[in-house]
């Protein structure tokens, strides 16, 4: 299954909110879309789901209008919420049957979420009993218990312990691993880049970076080596093995940090040589890695310009 | 259609499950049910011992009367026109009656100047002694009369006679009585009002909570903005319906079992209503509800906070107690009169207006139908436009926007 946006514009007053936004997420690879806050995300995500039409452009599932592929979604707002007063069990079946589900459908799916995720004791309880991540647990609950199809989870991880957390990274994969369609949102670099095979960073309203996420860093230059090593005066060793090899002319730039330094190389292609020289001087080398720029890095890049 | 079954089902039940709606309904209930067997109930703790009247070994109280300047046997003739009272023949020259009656021995004395002057002795005027003070003129009067007329050669006999005739009339009202008709009116009017208010408020604080506690994202990404809100205000509308049907069969059923045991008129009047006023009643509370239903449901959308929403609605509910009012006027002034015709028109004074019109003066037929179709019409016209709102209103976060906002806002959503 393929998800496509195409050049979907968006206009609230004077204020164009999406710009000829551009998108693809295939099933069975999640996609992250980023961005600061006020870049558009959540008004993609309501437009892909059909809340309020876009001014122009298209959403398409497998090439036809996606409002006609009958395709289900299951969405975590970023703003969580429920019925705090009603029982977790009521409002539950209350949203799957909402979405289709018959009544028996809607309690065993209910009751099979409830379990999944450790929460069976919670049934017949209010949901402003709970705390913040077990309430959050019961809204991811709400959002998968229909199967959807498409899958979009906003900041599913805000609020979430560690325990809870990795609850969810299981989930998640398995979503994936499903054939899900999969939309991540998150401020959290990691764990955008933990799922998301590919990614799409909006800026005032424009895709302003997207594609395969390992592309994209092996797209960047490659000249940048760490190396660490496992005892002594890391800078002055490595310095000293370079003349020694005579090449200390393919470094232009030795930063030493705190337990590693950093290489700059004119040609990344040489970097075997200079691993060589290393081990040649009888340095027993702990890393020795090309460093590409984290998401994160990649993201203040992208995202910070105009914004 | 399904799912605006399943958020109407869910609306409906939600009422029913509540605790404090379920606990109102018993209590109203109840109340009605103790009220209206009251009589039953009084006379059920007070039976065995009572014959209706006192028992003869009670001491009447006793009034000294001093008759001498008005006529013989005074005392007798009072006594028996006061069965309540004794009366004592006596000369309160030289008697201090101020301490007699202070110090409780005597209730009261009269004391006669002429046939037709008297003081009154009384140690504190209160209801028992102003019924005596009243009734005492009356007597005073009647022996006056009655002895003016035996000395001009008339017997006793026909001096009662005389006295005491009285004519016989009967009232014929050629329109609807409104003796007849006030009482249930009041009630049901006052019933439509307070139902129309208290649930269309529960469903601006329901649409209004919904966004607030932020449920509002699932929901409308999970079904259409229509099904909510028409499925929403059905589920209450159906709520308070079954709320004032409840509460109106519990009053006609617990009437029925105490029937025999009340006589007063307005409680019998209240009971006796025609059957058409009650199927009115139905269609009213059904065009007042939803007309205002829409309002509240839209102005509740447009509210990010439920502590918002008491300032939002003022509008409607001022709307709301003007329709009261004019219609109390209508009821206690003319009902007939020009203004109360016109604004029976008015869609949003419909509901109260022509129903006190039709319950107490006769109503041409093609002025309630015509009244009912403009209606319907505008209610129509109000849920399209509120589902409108609504559709906006809901993703809408921040300060309730102005009128003119809203309409740009409305224009702008048009392709929706």
């Amino acid at each position: 299954m393929l998800l496509e946006v195409r050049n979907v514009v968006k206009t609230f007053g004077e204020k164009r909110v999406l710009d000829r936004i551009n998108l693809q997420v295939k099933s069975g690879a999640a996609l992250g879309l980023l961005g600061r806050n006020g870049a558009g995300k959540t008004t993609t995500i309501r437009i892909v789901m059909g809340v309020f039409p876009a001014d122009s452009g298209e959403i398409l599932l497998d090439g036809k209008p996606i409002s006609k592929s009958g395709a289900t979604f299951g969405y975590l707002p970023e703003e969580r919420g429920l019925y705090p007063k009603k029982l977790i069990g009521d409002q539950l079946i209350y949203l799957a049957r909402l979405r289709g589900l018959t009544r028996a459908d809607a309690v065993a799916a209910v009751k099979r979420w409830l379990a999944r995720l450790g929460m069976e004791e919670f049934y017949a309880k209010k949901l402003d009993t709970l705390s913040k991540g077990n309430q959050q647990k019961i809204q991811l609950a709400s959002t998968l218990l229909h199967d959807p199809d498409i899958v979009i989870l906003d900041e599913p991880f805000s609020g979430l312990d560690p325990v809870n957390a990795s609850l969810l990274k299981d989930v998640v994969r398995e979503l994936v691993a499903a054939g899900k369609t999969v939309i991540f949102s998150s401020h959290q670099m990691g764990y955008v880049e933990e799922f998301c095979d590919n990614i799409a960073i909006l800026n005032g309203g424009r895709i302003v970076l997207d594609g395969n996420l390992h592309d994209i860093k092996m797209s960047y230059p490659r000249n940048r080596i760490l190396v660490s090593l496992d005892k002594g005066d890391m800078a002055p060793s490595i310095k000293a093995a370079l003349c020694q090899a005579g090449l200390d002319t393919l470094v232009t730039k030795l930063t030493p940090r705190e337990h590693d330094v950093i290489l700059q190389l004119i040609d990344p292609d040489k970097r075997g040589q200079v691993l060589a020289a290393l081990s040649g001087a009888g340095l027993a080398v702990d890393r020795f890695e090309v460093l590409t720029p984290t998401l994160e890095q990649i993201f203040v890049e992208k995202a910070g310009e105009t914004a | 259609m399904k799912q605006f079954f399943i958020v109407f089902q869910h609306e409906y039940v939600g009422f029913l499950k509540n605790k404090v709606y379920a606990g109102v309904t018993i209590f109203l209930v109840l109340a009605i049910a103790v009220v209206l067997s009251l009589p039953n109930l009084l006379s059920l703790f007070s039976s065995g011992d009572s014959p209706s009247t006192p028992p003869a070994d009670v001491e009447k109280p006793v009034v000294l009367v001093d008759a001498a300047a008005a006529g013989d046997n005074y005392a007798a003739y009072l006594s028996s026109m006061f069965p309540d009272y004794t009366f004592e023949e006596t000369n309160t020259a030289g008697l201090d009656l101020k301490a007699l009656i202070n110090d409780g021995d005597y209730e009261g004395a009269v004391v006669f100047q002429s046939p037709m002057q008297y003081e009154f002795y009384t140690k504190r005027l209160g209801i028992a002694g102003s019924s005596l003070l009243s009734g005492l003129s009356e007597a005073v009067t009647m022996k006056m009369r009655t002895d003016a007329l035996t000395a001009l050669g008339v017997t006793e006999q026909e001096a009662a006679q005389i006295m005491t005739a009285q004519p016989q009339q009967s009232v014929i009202e050629t329109g609807k009585s409104f003796m007849d008709t006030y009482f249930y009116t009041y009630a049901l009017l006052f019933i439509l009002y307070l139902s129309v208010i208290l649930y269309g408020q529960m469903v601006a604080s329901a649409v209004a909570a919904e966004k607030s506690n932020r449920a509002m994202e699932m929901l409308i990404t999970t079904a259409s903005p229509n099904n909510l809100m028409f499925g929403k205000i059905m589920g209450v509308g159906l709520a308070g319906l079954t709320q004032v049907a409840v509460i109106l069969l519990a009053a006609f059923g617990f009437y029925q079992l105490n029937a025999s045991a009340w006589n007063n008129e307005i409680i019998q009047s209240l009971f006796n209503m025609p059957v058409n006023i009650v199927l009115f009643t139905l269609l009213f509370y059904v065009l007042g509800f939803f007309l205002y239903a829409f309002l509240f449901g839209a102005v509740g959308s447009l509210v990010s906070r439920t502590e918002d929403v008491n300032t939002t609605i003022t509008p409607m509910m001022l709307l709301l107690v003007g329709a009261f009012l004019l219609s109390l006027y209508a009821m206690l002034g003319n009902p007939d009169s020009p203004v109360v015709v016109v604004c029976s028109f008015i869609p949003f004074f419909t509901p109260m207006l022509m129903f006190v019109r039709i319950c107490m003066t006769d109503v041409p037929a093609w002025q309630i139908i015509l009244s009912v179709v403009l209606t319907v019409g505008f209610t129509g016209f109000m849920g399209w436009l509120s589902a409108k709102i609504y559709r906006v209103g809901v993703l809408m976060y921040g300060k309730p926007p102005k009128p003119g906002e809203l309409i740009r806002v409305l224009k702008d959503s048009k392709n929706n």
